[in-house]
């Protein structure tokens, strides 16, 4: 069986990549730091979500 | 007198969270953007009774994460409790989401002093909704990411992620203006902002979501995949080729996984792994005109 040619080495790098914990653990409304039944009518699932990008 | 439960249905990216409760109040159909992923009573993946209750504060509990904002999630007597509470009300929680670690069954108790009487309340509330749907998807069904999603005239999908003020609505606009433009019609905006990826049978679906950005784009239907396009500002139109692994990382920084489940980032990182495998990937630098679209649908 034929050798198959071996893969040139590539150096490993690492790659830093920014996260964005506050946008990513869901943590606040988008419209409004509160929620629940202090601003009720704001924070309905639509309203919540109005400032997206 | 005892009035009769009532029960709704969403089913978001194939999977059904169904509710019920005694008191119709709590179950009352969604307004807005939910609406149109309110399903007939079926055979849920989650079912969840919801309830007036009189709360006190979380104690005795395993702390598994504090969001820094809204809600923490504890464990407690086998379940997982997610419990939300809102600086202007004080430290009792408002909220609290109780369901095994299964995640077929639970309750939401409804702290009730802090709710004006006689008004309907959906217990479902954001974040509420949207956190059941990330832990049903990270038990091995798939991940939602921070993207706009568009199915074009022939039914291809083409995902646009990035992080706020990436550009995803606007690139949702584009392709409308690009559409309206050609007269061909026909294209849809599955979301401007929240993107389920799944994969069945070999292919990659992105589904439409009820979570949509500031233009209120949202569609409950789904489309294979086609290409994945990770958002940068530019000078002008230019794709770029990404490796998988870049790609994989830059979509997990786009994604909402839960952060804190050993076991739920595992599953996250070898799908992703499984989708930046399986679907073209580049880095889209753009200016927001219409020939992007036109450089996109070429690619």
């Amino acid at each position: 069986m034929k050798d198959e040619p071996k893969k040139p080495y590539i150096k490993p790098e690492v790659t830093q990549v920014p996260l964005r914990p506050e946008e990513a653990v869901l943590g606040n409304c988008k419209s409004s730091n509160t929620g629940g039944p202090v601003n009720s009518t704001m924070c309905s699932t639509t309203a919540c979500m109005t400032i997206g990008s | 007198m005892t009035s009769s439960p009532r029960s709704l249905a969403i089913r978001i990216a194939d999977l059904t969270i169904a509710l019920t409760s005694e008191d119709p109040r709590l179950a009352v159909p969604p307004e807005g953007a939910m609406r149109q992923f309110v399903v007939d009573e079926a055979e849920p993946d989650l079912r969840l009774q919801a309830r007036w209750a009189k709360l006190e504060a979380v104690s005795g509990a395993e702390p598994l994460f504090d969001s820094g904002g809204l809600w923490r999630l504890v464990a407690a007597n086998g379940s997982l409790r997610f419990s939300f509470t809102s600086p202007p009300l004080g430290s009792l929680p408002y909220k609290i989401a109780s369901v095994d670690r299964g995640l077929t069954a639970g309750e939401i108790w409804l702290h009730q002093p802090y709710f004006p009487s006689g008004l309907p309340v959906n217990p479902l509330e954001y974040p509420l909704d949207e956190l059941l749907l990330i832990h049903l998807l990270a038990a091995g069904r798939g991940v939602e990411v921070h993207a706009c999603g568009v199915m074009d005239s022939g039914g291809q999908g083409y995902l646009f992620a990035g992080q706020s003020g990436a550009g995803k609505t606007t690139m949702a606009k584009l392709w409308q203006m690009a559409e309206g433009a050609r007269g061909a019609g026909g294209v849809m905006i599955l979301s401007d902002d929240r993107i389920i990826l799944r994969k069945i049978d070999g292919t990659v679906w992105m589904y439409g979501t009820p979570w949509h950005g500031e233009a209120a784009m949202a569609r409950a239907a789904r489309a294979p995949m086609a290409g994945i396009y990770l958002l940068r500002h530019g000078q002008s139109n230019k794709l770029v080729s990404l490796r998988p692994s870049d790609a994989a990382a830059r979509l997990l920084a786009c994604s909402f996984p839960p952060f804190y489940h050993s076991g739920g980032l595992d599953f996250t990182l070898g799908f992703l792994e499984q989708v930046v495998e399986a679907v073209p990937c580049h880095e889209l630098w753009f200016t927001p005109d219409e020939r992007v679209v036109t450089l996109v649908g070429g690619s």
